[in-house]
């Protein structure tokens, strides 16, 4: 009788180990599963890359987070680069009258897509005009050659590196934060800067420059021979070289800073 | 920070230092609340309440929390009330999705578990958790730009989450939530967006020992009665256009509510609020998108005042009560209709309470405040 209780005992000590060690196991395993969260979302799915002709692009809209790349030819092509799962919702709107290329995407909820970046490549010739508002990146990877461009910014945030070429060139950012640096040459500048975005144009020669800064960013400045300013918030302006001709008044605690 | 460098291996430890059994002495007192220990982690996912918040999430975000707290054993009627809640402290750090810009969120917090169904095995509830937070990464000019939901690196930070709780033993329980945590600080600090995370959460807990008796007594009948409470707080606030300047704001509020049962008052209350930063706001709207200059446009100090009403509905629990109230402006200089405000109050004796509260515009935080609240006598009660 008393060896029997002793293997009910021993019985009951092994059910008892065994139940603990399978709840360590599935805790374990529910951990890790829980921690590779492709297994739980679909997320982007495999990379595929659609590339679409279009015509002659005058005007660029972006209205969503893309990182686009633009290169200065007449192929006119943009190619986009994201997972499949990405693709289904992104709309590529193309306006031949207008010359209007608008990039959108219709995603509802983006964490069940996946947060892989979208890539957009763009070969076009004559752009003058680019527009966000959202979010995003957008890069020249060489100059383009315009008589006039215009670089407006609505949205929150962003990050630039425009080369550009042009009789007048227009940057105008309302209410964004980022970084957007610009270079090449223009007889006309004209900045307006209001939020928190700092602009790096030291490598932008720009004969003439009117620069309106309401951010509390910094914009960094080449004018050659006449610079129009005015400061409304915290941000400097930071002009490189001594020129002939400066004429503005700070409203707010920024201050001009002329690097020689 | 060591914390970010050891975070796995944290992560890793926390599961087997609960399954392993904790032994304790026997406890004589069945009434005396039962301790537990309570470690989980989660996966879910960043809520871009701005789209443009996708420009810097970069991947799902992963998180873990360690707790620590006891259950009532219903010696208040309250407790009763709410089904005998457990309460405790925690801690919860949590991944952003881009370690880079957004660095971790490191919480301290306390917390309410609010059974809603319990069997002997199964448990359905919710969990309200508040508390302060480090977030290792702000908003910086030069060196974070893009970081625009998080302008500083203390923060409060708010938890609910609602699921299922299995017993597999007495001691041990398993849980699956789905929950919500919120970072942010009340714009106390600009840019300040906030980070909501939405998240799926395993985890298990492990209690001291088994003897704690709940009591079975029946709830007695609530006493009805209105209570008249005066509050006062001030806080600080960052507005739009940012430029670092801080802005004075005060509330002096009355409320009178009348208590329905040990858990819940409605009530309602008439406002003075004060914020400093309306002839910011004034003279940046006449500008138009730049601060008017003083002889363009010169608001009076009296504008900085809004007289207003309010509705209340309180959530008590024992010296806590959660309330919550919808406002109307009876007079805005920025022509508002209405406003919110979350206040936690915790006694320090029968006529003063602490307080802290966060006024908002719907889904928009306005401030947080801190301040006192005195309870009048009651001079309606019979």
């Amino acid at each position: 009788m008393a060896s029997l209780q002793k293997n009910i005992n021993i019985l009951n000590m092994v059910r008892k180990i065994i139940y603990r060690v399978t709840l360590v196991i599935s805790f374990l395993l529910t951990v890790f599963y829980m921690q590779s969260c492709q297994l739980i979302y679909p997320a982007e799915g495999d990379i595929v890359i659609n590339e679409t002709l279009i015509g002659e692009v005058k005007s660029l809209i972006i209205n969503d987070v893309f990182n686009v790349y633009i290169t200065p030819d007449s192929t006119n092509l943009i190619t986009i680069e994201c997972g499949e799962n990405q693709a289904r919702t992104i709309k590529i709107l193309y306006d031949s009258i207008s010359r209007k290329l608008t990039l959108a995407n219709t995603a509802k909820i983006i964490a069940t897509q996946g947060y892989r970046p979208i890539n957009v490549y763009l070969h076009v010739n004559s752009l003058a005009e680019i527009e966000i508002t959202e979010a995003a990146r957008v890069y020249f990877t060489d100059t383009m050659h315009v008589s006039n461009f215009l670089f407006s910014h609505h949205g929150d945030m962003g990050d630039s590196d425009l080369k550009l070429n042009a009789e007048n060139i227009e940057i105008k950012i309302y209410d964004s934060g980022g970084k957007y640096m610009f270079s090449g040459n223009a007889n006309y500048l004209y900045i307006f800067n209001r939020g928190l975005a700092t602009i790096n144009a030291t490598e932008l020669l720009a004969i003439k420059v009117k620069c309106n800064q309401v951010s509390n960013g910094h914009c960094h400045l080449s004018a050659q021979k006449e610079l129009r300013w005015k400061i409304y918030m915290n941000g400097n302006i930071y002009q490189n070289g001594i020129i002939e001709h400066i004429e503005g008044e700070s409203y707010g605690k920024g201050k001009l800073y002329i690097n020689q | 920070m060591i914390i970010n460098k050891y975070r796995l291996f944290v992560f890793s430890l926390l599961p087997l230092f609960l399954i392993t059994t904790i032994r304790s002495q026997p406890v004589e007192d069945s009434l005396r609340p039962s301790i537990y220990f309570q470690a989980s982690t989660y996966t879910g996912y960043l809520y871009a309440h701005h789209r443009s918040m996708v420009y810097f999430i970069e991947n799902y975000t992963r998180g873990a929390q360690l707790r620590v707290g006891w259950r009532f054993n219903g010696s208040s009627d309250w407790e009763k009330a709410y089904r005998y809640p457990s309460a405790g402290v925690g801690y919860m750090i949590s991944d952003f999705g881009n370690p880079c810009m957004l660095g971790y969120g490191h919480a301290a917090f306390g917390y309410l578990d609010i059974p809603i169904i319990e069997t002997n095995r199964f448990v359905w509830n919710y969990n309200l958790g508040a508390g302060l937070a480090y977030v290792s990464k702000k908003f910086h000019l030069t060196t974070n730009p893009n970081n625009i939901a998080i302008g500083s690196h203390i923060n409060s930070f708010l938890l609910i989450t609602s699921g299922i709780e299995y017993r597999p033993t007495n001691k041990t329980t398993l849980g699956l939530d789905f929950g919500l945590n919120h970072y942010s600080n009340g714009n106390i600090a600009m840019p300040n967006w906030g980070l909501n995370t939405f998240f799926v959460m395993f985890g298990a807990k492990q209690k001291l020992d088994d003897r704690q008796k709940l009591s079975n007594a029946t709830v007695s009948k609530a006493t009805k009665k209105w209570e008249n409470l005066i509050h006062f707080g001030v806080g600080y606030k960052e507005i739009r256009p940012i430029d670092g300047t801080k802005n004075f704001a005060a509330d002096l509020h009355y409320t009178i509510r009348r208590r329905f049962s040990h858990t819940n008052s409605w009530g309602g209350g008439v406002d003075l609020l004060y914020d400093g930063s309306m002839r910011k706001s004034i003279k940046y709207s006449a500008g138009e998108y730049y601060l008017a200059h003083d002889s363009i446009c010169n608001p009076s100090f009296v504008r900085n005042f809004s007289p207003a009403c309010h509705a209340n509905w309180s959530m008590h629990f024992g010296k806590i009560t959660f309330n919550i109230q919808m406002g109307l402006y009876f007079y805005n200089a920025l022509d508002r209709i209405y406003f919110n405000r979350w206040i936690l109050e915790v006694d320090v004796t029968q006529q003063i309470s602490l307080m802290v509260a966060l006024k908002s515009h719907l889904g928009s935080a306005d401030h947080i405040e801190v301040g006192l609240v005195w309870k009048l006598n009651g001079c309606f009660n019979k």
